[in-house]
């Protein structure tokens, strides 16, 4: 049972570390929406209404005219809701639909107003195909298409920018809410991500990774914390239960033990014989449950969680050291415990 | 015949010196002798055997074992894997391990390469009879083949001095017999020290000399 629940621990750790590493990987490589890096509005719910900044057309003949950017492809967007979800809605012509880093797997792109493209996790979602109705804001769609190739983007419907135009709910036509950017060849994106910033300095924020958006950061050092809290727990929950074993396991043989004693066995190899039996129990627990975790993170990350996976060996580093920590721990005690034994009393035991 | 084992004034006690298990007890045993401790249960004849293996020290009083002073030994350990064989009532054999693996035992406490460990144990478990058992487990055993691997167990270390605690004390007849039989033979063949605790009389009668106790003391 013990070797079930330290296993069940190493589990918790390698899942909850690959989760945060593929995680942020997935998000860092569809962050940027198929361009070099995003513009938004830099607005907060700490944000005064007098500070507010919308972006509208014009900001993208100011983008464009920084040297080094080669285009920037502008995207209105509101949302709907259904059941218990929300979902993106975003005006994308054909033209601009590669801009966003998807593609279409099934049908085709819209050819009117009243279809729409879906992304994949829609799809899913709502158990829709091609060819099915969905309802958007009280009105009938059908969806011409399912797309695919953005974590963020595939929680999406893509309709014709004047079929967005024309939902009803309240939206500021002349809001732009992301700003895809393309970088030419050969320029220094940081340099030219700093002076698209400068345009409007404080109120834009231009994005290709987790660590520069607020949003994001925040939602993954949450999600940090709690794997280290869930770690931390893990390692103090292994260790007792280690302990509490080795120390029956030395109970339950102060005989054997003293016999050890009796033949010429010293103290100090009576320590390394109960120290050697905790490692093994550790690393047979560590060997099952990289293998157990490494099958569940291949079927879990891309069918459930829809991550791509990203392996790192200090993943499985940390968490031998982790169970190594958790098996000397356990045994310190047991271990002093038995060099104590006297191998006259030891030998009269019952 | 050099003195092996000495004793002068040897007292213990324990309970908090509410029972004397020995008092002012005095001895000297030759190298190769064969010696029996017989008396009855409590007089003191288990203390004495753990006194000269170095199993526990006395509360006053000079153990000499082997030229070493007991007393001034600091690695107690390291001297009883070199010097002593221990044979338990109980045989004390280890469930889990292997008649091999049990003879084995001693010998890791001395840093003896795996082969070596492996011909050593090989011998002694065919002197005892039991060469074709050594990878059987101990459980599959009977009783007086177990004692047989004991007796190997405390011989592979090559000591000088054997305790033998009642080896024949929870054997049948016939397995007792062949217990002591090797055990005499070893003593003969061998020349070595063997210091045996025994109940019965008979058994007492085969060494060379019989130590009587009563009381933690020795009457003769």
């Amino acid at each position: 049972m013990t070797v079930s629940i330290i296993t069940f621990v190493i589990i918790l750790l390698i899942f909850l570390s690959s989760l945060n590493i593929s995680g942020m990987s997935t998000v860092n490589k569809d962050i940027s929406a198929g361009g070099d890096f995003i513009v938004k509005s830099n607005n907060t719910i700490y944000t005064t209404e007098n500070e507010v900044f919308f972006m509208n057309e014009s900001i993208i003949p100011e983008i464009e005219n920084i040297t080094g950017v080669e285009k920037a492809i502008p995207f209105k967007e509101t949302y709907f809701d259904e059941g218990v979800f929300s979902y993106m809605i975003r005006g994308v012509t054909s033209t601009t639909l590669k801009d966003t880093g998807t593609k279409i797997i099934e049908g085709k792109f819209p050819s009117n107003n009243n279809e729409v493209l879906i992304g994949r996790y829609v799809a899913s979602d709502l158990d829709k195909n091609t060819g099915d109705s969905i309802t958007i804001h009280n009105k009938t769609y059908i969806v011409s298409g399912i797309f695919g190739g953005n974590y963020q983007m595939d929680f999406e419907v893509f309709m014709l920018p004047e079929a967005l135009n024309k939902t009803t709910t309240p939206i500021d036509l002349e809001d732009i809410e992301l700003v895809v950017v393309h970088v030419k060849n050969g320029s220094n994106i940081e340099n030219v991500k700093n002076s698209v910033e400068e345009l409007h300095k404080g109120k834009i924020v231009a994005i290709s990774n987790v660590n520069e958006s607020e949003e994001y950061k925040i939602s993954y050092e949450s999600i940090n914390t709690i794997t280290n809290y869930l770690s931390l727990s893990a390692m103090i929950f292994g260790s007792l239960l280690l302990f509490y074993v080795m120390l029956s396991s030395v109970n339950s043989r102060v005989r054997e033990l003293g016999v050890l004693k009796a033949v010429g066995w010293s103290n100090n190899q009576i320590i390394t014989m109960i120290i050697g039996e905790s490692m093994v129990i550790s690393g047979i627990t560590w060997i099952i449950g990289a293998i157990i975790s490494v099958l569940l993170i291949e079927y879990i990350f891309p069918n459930i969680l829809f991550l791509d996976i990203v392996w790192d060996i200090w993943i499985f580093i940390k968490a031998l050291i982790i169970v190594i920590i958790i098996g000397m721990i356990g045994c310190l005690y047991p271990a002093y415990k038995s060099s104590k034994i006297s191998p006259t009393e030891a030998l009269r035991y019952e | 015949m050099d003195e092996i084992i000495s004793m002068n004034d040897v007292t213990k006690s324990y309970e908090k010196g509410n029972i004397k298990a020995l008092n002012g007890v005095n001895i000297r045993i030759d190298e190769g002798d064969f010696v029996s401790i017989v008396g009855p249960s409590g007089s003191g004849k288990s203390t004495l055997l753990n006194m000269i293996g170095a199993l526990d020290k006395p509360d006053r009083g000079h153990v000499k074992v082997a030229g070493q002073n007991l007393l001034e030994n600091e690695n107690l350990s390291k001297f009883r894997a070199e010097k002593i064989g221990f044979i338990f009532q109980l045989h004390n054999l280890i469930p889990t391990l292997s008649v091999r693996e049990n003879v084995e035992i001693p010998m890791y406490s001395q840093k003896i390469d795996s082969k070596e460990m492996k011909k050593r144990s090989f011998e002694l478990l065919d002197y005892m009879g039991l060469k074709n058992r050594a990878n059987d487990n101990i459980t599959k055993l009977s009783g007086g083949e177990r004692q047989r691997v004991a007796i190997a167990r405390a011989l592979v270390n090559k000591p000088s001095i054997i305790l033998a605690d009642e080896p024949t004390g929870s054997l049948d007849s016939e397995n007792g017999i062949k217990v002591l039989n090797i055990l005499k033979k070893l003593h003969d063949d061998e020349n070595v020290t063997l210091i045996m605790i025994t109940h019965d009389q008979q058994i007492a009668k085969m060494a060379n000399h019989i130590i009587k106790m009563k009381d933690g003391k020795i009457i003769s």
